[in-house]
């Protein structure tokens, strides 16, 4: 089943239905779902998010039921994930929740009352910058950062570089937080993460960083999205290891990095030899590799 | 032969009786089972939060006698979530093994059934606790309504045919 139709199963039969009988085209190119009480469904193409089945307006009712089956009718089960608001889905989805939070004390717990949700549609892509690909390989796949706004393909990409830096026999261990690099599911990768990859699923980062360290002796240490200063501090300590590093960030690019206290630590401390950074032209990604001067 | 006709009659009177009773004895321990079981579900929800498949799953395995069916059927049923929701296929769950119980208990199942899986722990346990609660008080009639009325009605049912026999003879 492909990711597209695994997203569609989440929705009501009959959104299910519309959308399994779009144009090819429009399927394969779909990055997210997006559902909203009140509007009609949406997909987002990377390019533009365009309306589908204008007939039909969503109510909370057809947000409950994707819940309902994102979760397997176990909304209890995935409680942690769903006060960081999103939920991980067998195959790689992700299913972020927009809503009324529940509180306890300061601390949000979940969200009740949906008002939207958004099924992003992974996609794993054969090949991803190539041409930087390769230039990473030649030097050896040194500590890498890869940088742009959010939806533009870091996860895919890191996901790509780490297969193949697997794949030439560098041991590289995940921490996967979110479930969405490897998208481990019953134990096994539903990506292709490479032969000498170790994934470890929902610890947060700093702490499988950790553990990874000191269990899985790895060549090389992924982290999707650095975002919090226990991130960096894990980044930080893994590269005083001597162990190389990927990892991903959101920023428009490195001048945009620079300007952030929590990030320009990473930079100006020389951390990572190389930045990766994706920009959009159009509906087509553009990928410029830069080396950072020790 | 009247003498013969006389035995058929007796002894179907007092089969009448045990068949009334032991309708009341399986009622008794099918709700008796179902308190088990919906305490078992509170339990698993609330402080192991597993996932429905995998409580049905071990309710099938390890729960109740009584309830296996029940549980065999919803843990069956949960593969077809893509069509129907879960209260709906917890519904016909209920209207096809566990139709023996008072109608008060089977409403209050599925009352239960529209809170599962729906929401947070907190609130499926509380939906769980108010379930038990009837679920509780209707087993304690039954109870009740067992001990007086078990022996009556094989006694009455005995003694009604054996009047009749004596009658006919």
């Amino acid at each position: 089943m492909t990711s597209f139709n695994q997203a569609a199963a989440l929705l009501p039969l009959r959104l299910c239905g519309e959308l399994l009988i779009l144009p090819e085209e429009i399927r394969n190119a779909a990055e997210e779902i997006r559902l909203r009480a009140g509007q009609a469904i949406s997909l987002n193409t990377g390019n533009s998010e365009e309306n589908f089945v204008s007939d039909y307006t969503v109510s909370s009712e057809d947000l409950q039921t994707v819940l309902e089956k994102a979760t397997g009718a176990s909304v209890h089960s995935v409680e942690s994930s769903l006060s960081a608001g999103y939920i991980a889905v067998k195959g790689g989805l992700r299913v972020g929740l927009c809503g009324t939070a529940i509180m306890k004390g300061d601390r949000l717990c979940g969200v009740r009352r949906l008002s939207s949700v958004s099924i992003r549609i992974p996609h794993e892509a054969q090949s991803c910058a190539e041409a930087e690909a390769e230039a990473l390989e030649k030097a050896n796949f040194p500590s890498t950062l890869i940088i742009s706004p959010p939806g533009y393909g870091k996860t895919t990409c890191m996901r790509y570089l780490i297969r193949r830096a697997s794949d030439c026999g560098f041991r590289v261990s995940v921490a996967d937080e979110r479930g969405e690099l490897a998208a481990v599911w019953e134990g096994q990768a539903q990506f292709n993460v490479g032969r000498h990859t170790d994934v470890f699923t929902s610890a947060p980062k700093a702490e499988a960083a950790k553990l990874l360290l000191r269990a899985m002796n790895p060549d090389i240490l992924a982290m999707d999205e650095i975002s919090a200063a226990d991130d960096v501090r894990a980044v930080c300590d893994a590269a005083g290891c001597g162990v190389r590093l990927f990892a991903t960030a959101h920023a428009r690019d490195l001048e945009d990095m620079l300007k952030r206290p929590i990030y320009s630590e990473l930079i100006n401390e020389k951390i990572f030899d190389r930045v990766l950074t994706i920009r959009k032209v159009g509906a087509k990604r553009k990928y410029e590799l830069k080396e950072l001067l020790k | 032969m009247n003498l013969f006709g006389a035995s058929l009659i007796v002894v179907a009177g007092f089969y009448i009786g045990f068949l009334k009773a032991s309708e009341i004895r399986r009622r008794v321990a099918a709700l008796r089972g179902v308190c088990t079981m919906t305490e078992l579900i509170r339990n698993e929800i609330s402080s192991r939060r597993t996932p429905m498949n995998e409580l049905f799953s071990m309710l099938q395995k390890s729960g109740p006698k009584t309830t296996e069916s029940f549980a065999a059927s919803v843990c069956d049923r949960l593969k077809s979530l893509d069509e129907s929701s879960f209260s709906e296929l917890w519904n016909e769950s209920v209207s096809e093994n566990l139709s023996c119980l008072p109608q008060r208990c089977t409403t209050a199942l599925c009352e239960l059934g529209a809170s599962l899986g729906r929401y947070d722990a907190e609130l499926q346990s509380a939906a769980a606790d108010r379930c038990l609660s009837l679920l509780c008080s209707e087993l304690a009639a039954e109870e009740a309504k067992q001990k007086a009325n078990e022996k009556m009605y094989i006694g009455l049912c005995g003694g009604l045919s054996l009047i009749a026999a004596l009658v006919l003879v």
